[in-house]
Order: structure tokens, then C-alpha cells, then sequence
């Protein structure tokens, strides 16, 4: 598996996630960096990898993006004040959802592999994270209207 | 009009699935975040139906959900019990099923799905 190939794979499913399963628009073109630092938004899932893949791979929001998702992903209509408290959980939730529906298209897995999903893990506030010495660091950006969908993967 | 026991350890996904069984004209007689509560709540509360997320963190001796399902069935072998999984976890989907859940259903979740899935599981 290519390093990347995680965050290719994982950007083209929740651009589906987003066109098709919550209806919130979002563009098509997208590029995967290698980097070595990552600053994160508001609201930030962590997945961690195991057996025979390895890494973590994340989703990051701004609290606004955060909102109107739960908005479009919960069915009929929700109270305002409802919102915030279920944000973080929803961000978590597209995370399991898009990366559980990936790992299987994933080429060390249709080779036989194994792969262990961890619950997600939700970070609050903009916090950094840099790159192991000998680690590597993937950054990927969606927008969606003027916001930003942060996907990442770093071992 | 089913009674409906929710267990997800997501309570965006308990909310959304309660929304949608509200819609669905079905009465929620409980919730709970994982499958040793699950089992608790189901011995009291006896529901119609569960609907029964798979990867929950474990509390006491109950793992996940399927865990969970083992145990319900153990009490009630007629429980009816519909898993709530993503595409990735095919291989639990298959092991619940075994262990005696009645049916899934596919995150994300469609109100017409689900409401498809209920109404084969209590038929």
C-alpha cells in the first residue's frame, strides 16, 4: 500500500458522505500533501490502525461546519440548543463511518491482511501535531463552501 | 407499534435512529450506551426489539454488541435484535447473525431502510 493510498481513498468517501449521505456541497478536486506539522480545527476525531496497517488517520472540522453536519445528518429536524452537545460525536461518527466503509477497497487487505479499528478519539480546540522523526504525515483539504474538511494520516 | 430498546455509544446515533422510530410511529422505551446496560435494560424493560450497535467500548464482562446479543438471547432466545454497523465490519455482521441477532442495517442510516428492516424482523 501506498502511504497515501489511506487518504485517497478516505477524501473520495467523504466526498460521497457529504454529496450524498448529509447533502452538503462540496468540491471534487482535492490534493494529498506530505507535511510535518498539522494544526487541527475546532473539533478533531482520531482513528488509530492496527495489525496490519498502522497509523492514525483524522477528521477535523471548525465548530460552524461541525453544526450544519449534524443538522443534515440527523433525520427531521433538530433544536438549536440540541446542536453543540452533538457535534464532536457526529464528527467521531463520519469518521467510523467513511474510514469503516474504505478499509476494505484498502489493497493490504484485499491481499489478506488484517486491520484493527480503535473508537474514535475527540480532541476539542485547535491543537498541533508534528511528525516523528521517522514517522511519516499525510494532509488532505475538502472544502465545503468556505469551510474546510481536515482528513490526516501520520504513523 | 413496536417497543424499542436503542443501544449505540454514540448518542448522535441514538438520536437519529430515535428520530427516525418517532417517525416511524414505533415508542422508544429505552437507550443505552453500552451492552452491559443493554442487557440490564432489555431483562427490565422488555422490548419488542433492539436495535444493537457493534463496536462499543467494553463495560463489565460485555465486550461489544455482539457480546451483548449472546447474553440477550441467552435470556430471551425469541429477542429480535438488529445490528447497526458500518460496510468495513461484514465479518462481526456475520458473527452476530450466528450468535442470534435477527437482521442489520447499514450506517449511515435511511429511515426507509430501517423501516424495511423492522418490518421484515417483526413480521
Amino acid at each position: 500500500m501506498k502511504n497515501e493510498e489511506i487518504l485517497v481513498k478516505l477524501a473520495d468517501r467523504t466526498i460521497k458522505y457529504f454529496k450524498k449521505d448529509i447533502e452538503l456541497p462540496i468540491d471534487s478536486s482535492y490534493e494529498i500533501l506530505e507535511v510535518k506539522k498539522i494544526d487541527y480545527f475546532d473539533i478533531t476525531s482520531l482513528i488509530t490502525l492496527s495489525l496490519d496497517i498502522s497509523g492514525t488517520v483524522g477528521m477535523s472540522v471548525s465548530n460552524e461546519l461541525a453544526y450544519k453536519m449534524v443538522e443534515n445528518f440527523i433525520f427531521g429536524n433538530i433544536e438549536e440548543k440540541e446542536i453543540p452537545e452533538l457535534a464532536s460525536g457526529n464528527i467521531a461518527e463520519t469518521l467510523n463511518i467513511t474510514l469503516g466503509n474504505i478499509l476494505k477497497e484498502l489493497t493490504v487487505i484485499k491481499e489478506g491482511g488484517n486491520v484493527n479499528i480503535s473508537t474514535p478519539y475527540t480532541m476539542h480546540n485547535s491543537v498541533s501535531i508534528t511528525k516523528k522523526k521517522d514517522g511519516i504525515m499525510y494532509l488532505c483539504k475538502l472544502k465545503s463552501n468556505n469551510e474546510v474538511i481536515l482528513l490526516s494520516y501520520f504513523v | 407499534m413496536a417497543k424499542v430498546l436503542v443501544v449505540d455509544d454514540a448518542k448522535i446515533m441514538r438520536a437519529n435512529i430515535i428520530k427516525m422510530l418517532d417517525h416511524l410511529n414505533h415508542s422508544i422505551v429505552g437507550e443505552s450506551e453500552n451492552g452491559f446496560d443493554a442487557i440490564e435494560q432489555y431483562k427490565l424493560l422488555k422490548p419488542d426489539l433492539v436495535t444493537m450497535d457493534i463496536t462499543m467500548p467494553q463495560v463489565g464482562a460485555v465486550k461489544d454488541g455482539i457480546e451483548a446479543v449472546e447474553k440477550i438471547i441467552a435470556f430471551d432466545p425469541k429477542a429480535k435484535i438488529i445490528m447497526v454497523t458500518s460496510h468495513g465490519e461484514q465479518d462481526k455482521v456475520i458473527q452476530a447473525i450466528q450468535t442470534g441477532a435477527s437482521n442489520y442495517i447499514l450506517k449511515p442510516l435511511k429511515v426507509e431502510k430501517l423501516e424495511e428492516v423492522i418490518n421484515k424482523v417483526l413480521d
